[in-house]
């Protein structure tokens, strides 16, 4: 035992400098014994005011373990097995001593054996815990609410709308306050952009901006759950069909419910009607709020309606496969999927201050006319804050 | 004796699987009389279920009915196939209404039918968890559904006309358990389960067991009209597939769907539509029940939620084979139990003296 320390003291030779070493003072004065886990912290600290005696001690430590590798796993004879690990180590030492002295410290830092240790435990720790969900999730052993969202399915894809939210849109979001922290509210915005995405950037800005995050439940077209995939997709993140019985049910869990009204008038949108809220339904939306007594919180979407610019639409070609919609925009469908690519404009979504017709009366919303006042004075106020940020922005791509 | 009032429940069908399960059921209940009919004895014999031979459509029911004083009916002597046949649709849709048309001119007080939540059609515009007022817009292909959905509507014109005898029709969601065979049960147990590329549904289902309890409760209760009976909560489709470890088999929906006419003309395409025992559109779009009315009514909800139903029907599967027979089946072929039967009999005929001319009917 004493024989290798003295050993390991010998070789060390760090910063060029002639360092006395003695068996007095052994590496188990300089590093706790054992091989605990230093937090990286004290580890710098230790560095900075040590740095002779740390870089030693972590040489000396590299030696011995390089030398208990080289003997017990590659099987080299003991001599053998010293002469290389002193050899290596002496040769990391004089090259460290070459180096500047903050990279020295941070190459003594990983010639420390725990910290590749550590590393190794949480690459296993992940690992495992990833065996265990694909496991699980074979097994069918996982919670589905009662309209199929599957909080694991989007905490996976939640990453790629993390990214179109920050980095492809940079989506620009205010009025965060607005929204209610708990409890139900409905969150009615303008709709366009051919591909429902502005759903799911209003969902992704209610789950990463909000403290604590919340989860917007949009209520989808009934055309949506025909496709394949995105049926599916559009289920387990938590989407819903859109119906006053859903939006309703949902409410009275406490949800947020997202609604476009203007719905596929919307959506299928042509490029010189952007930003021109169309009809807004039937004022269903008004009735929801009404029965289940909920604010209603408008929200303008600036950017969305530039990511395809439609052209045009083919009747035909809707009518063919069966879409409400079929979309002519200068990329498809000429270059086939490569058309699918959104254009990267950028983005900003405004949430505004709440409006209370929640006091209206069931009665009151029996009446179309109420009813149409009430989705009027909702959607000119859409419109405003649509208009206002439009006002402000000085470019589609950069905001 | 509890001082609730005696009651006269009569079972058709009881010698069916569901049948069965319901006598069982509710020959444990104090103060309920229990009588059976079937075209056959139940086999094994219940033990104190007063059976008698007779079919649904037979017009001397409603006599029966009235000599015996029965106040409430449950019709389970339904047959579920997958393509409709003749024989099939007398028993079910015009069985259904002349027991129905029986119990109105017997004075029975009520009727419980079982039906089924598919009626409310499977479709891209449906909202989830429709309560039961919800129009039925199923537009079956298979006989079953067909049948199911024939009756309702009658019953709808019915119930107008005759106010006065209540009639329960319990709509239930995909049976589940080990005791029954139903199209969901069947789908789950075949090598491999079909479903539609890139579909994925919620399905509604029930254990065998809150069925028959639902069955139960709405035969001892005074409800009138339908209602939805299904497990809390829901499971979809490849969720119950991995459960039940059985590799998926997708099929691209649109050439499937279109050529479902086709198919469903042919033999062959029939022998190909019996890998789907539930209705491929069902595989596609959710057809789901609002359960709130089930326990406001009957004040009892199910004990088994969607996925502890979809569990606990593969765990009874994957025991079935290993799974002993009950001791007494040993010793079947010693004819005790048709001696016992008989002496029984014997004793009785001594102590009662016969009440109705229908006696000699008994077997």
């Amino acid at each position: 035992m004493s024989e290798t320390n003295g050993f390991s003291l010998e070789v060390v030779d760090l910063g060029g400098a002639s360092a006395p070493a003695g068996r007095s003072m052994p590496p188990a004065a300089a590093e706790p014994a054992g091989g605990e886990f230093l937090p990286v912290e004290d580890r710098l600290t230790a560095v900075r005011h040590r740095p002779h005696e740390e870089g030693r001690a972590l040489l000396a430590r590299f030696a011995e373990e390089a030398r208990r590798l080289l003997s017990d796993r590659v099987g080299l004879d003991d001599r053998r097995a010293e002469e290389l690990a002193r050899r290596w180590s002496r040769r990391l030492g004089r090259s460290s001593a070459a180096l500047p002295a903050d990279v020295r410290q941070t190459l003594a830092q990983y010639a420390d054996p725990n910290v590749w240790r550590g590393m190794g435990y949480v690459l296993a720790y992940l690992a495992r815990a990833q065996a265990q969900a694909a496991r699980r999730r074979a097994e069918g052993r996982y919670e589905l609410d009662d309209f199929g969202l599957d909080m694991a399915f989007l905490n996976a894809v939640l990453p790629l709308g993390k990214y179109l939210y920050r980095y492809y849109w940079r989506v620009e979001t205010t009025g965060l306050e607005h929204v209610p922290k708990e409890g139900p509210a409905l969150l009615v915005s303008n709709h366009s952009g051919v591909l429902p995405f502005d759903g799911a950037m209003i969902a992704v800005a209610t789950l990463t901006e909000m403290q604590p995050p919340r989860l917007a439940r949009t209520l989808v077209a009934d055309w949506f759950p025909t496709l394949p995939f995105l049926s599916i997709l559009l289920q387990r993140t938590g989407q819903v069909q859109a119906s006053p019985l859903n939006a309703l049910r949902l409410l009275r869990q406490g949800e947020l419910v997202v609604v476009f009204p203007e719905g596929y008038k919307g959506v299928g949108k042509l490029y010189r009607d952007r930003y021109q809220l169309a009809r807004f339904g039937r004022g269903g939306f008004i009735r929801i709020a009404v029965a289940a007594g909920v604010p209603i919180v408008p929200v303008a979407v600036v950017g969305a309606e530039e990511i395809y610019p439609m052209i045009g639409r083919s009747h035909l070609l809707a009518r063919l496969f069966g879409f409400p919609y079929f979309p002519i925009t200068p990329t498809f469908p000429w270059l086939g999927p490569l058309g699918v690519i959104p254009l990267p404009t950028k983005w900003s979504i405004d949430f505004g201050a709440p409006i209370h017709i929640e006091q209206a009366g069931q009665r009151a919303a029996a009446n179309p006319v109420v009813v149409n006042r009430l989705a009027e004075q909702v959607r000119s106020a859409i419109q405003q804050m649509l208009l206002d940020r439009l006002a402000r922005r000085r470019s589609v791509f950069l905001g | 004796m509890s001082a609730l009032p005696s009651r006269t429940l009569l079972i058709t069908g009881v010698s069916g699987q569901w049948g069965r399960l319901l006598a069982q059921r509710l020959l444990g209940e104090p103060s309920v009389r229990l009588l059976g009919i079937d075209r056959r004895p139940p086999d094994p014999p219940l033990e104190g279920l007063d059976f008698i031979k007779a079919d649904v459509r037979n017009p001397l029911l409603p006599e029966l009915l009235a000599a015996e004083g029965v106040d409430t009916v449950v019709h389970l002597a339904t047959v579920e196939r997958q393509w409709r046949r003749e024989a099939d649709f007398e028993n079910n849709v015009l069985g259904t209404m002349q027991l129905v048309g029986a119990c109105a001119e017997a004075g029975v007080a009520r009727v419980v039918l079982r039906s089924t939540t598919a009626l409310y059609g499977a479709r891209p515009d449906n909202p989830m968890y429709l309560p039961e007022d919800w129009p039925l817009k199923a537009t079956p292909t298979y006989g079953y559904l067909r049948d199911a959905l024939e009756i309702e509507q009658w019953l709808q014109e019915f119930r107008q006309e005759y106010p006065e005898l209540h009639v329960a029709v319990v709509r239930l969601a995909h049976v589940l358990g080990p005791s029954l065979v139903t199209p969901l049960s069947r789908l789950l147990t075949q090598p491999v389960v079909p479903c539609l590329l890139g579909f994925d549904p919620l399905l509604q289902v029930i254990s065998d067991e809150d069925a028959v309890e639902a069955l139960a409760h709405a035969a001892l209760s005074y409800l009138d009209g339908p209602l939805n009976a299904a497990a809390p909560g829901a499971v979809s489709l490849v969720q119950a597939a991995s459960i039940a470890a059985r590799p998926l088999l997708p099929v691209v929906h649109w050439p499937f769907l279109q050529s479902l006419p086709l198919l469903s003309a042919t033999r062959a395409g029939r022998r190909a539509l019996s890998w789907f025992p539930v209705e491929p559109v069902y595989l596609r779009f959710p057809c789901t029940a609002d359960i709130a009315r089930l326990g406001d009514v009957l004040g009892w909800r199910p004990q088994h939620s969607a996925v502890q139903a979809v569990e606990r029907f593969v765990a009874a599967q994957r025991t079935a084979r290993f799974r002993q027979s009950p001791e007494a089946q040993r010793f079947a072929d010693d004819g005790l139990d048709q001696a016992l039967r008989q002496r029984r009999r014997r004793a009785q005929t001594v102590m009662d003296i016969p009440v109705a001319g229908l006696e000699g009917d008994r077997p």
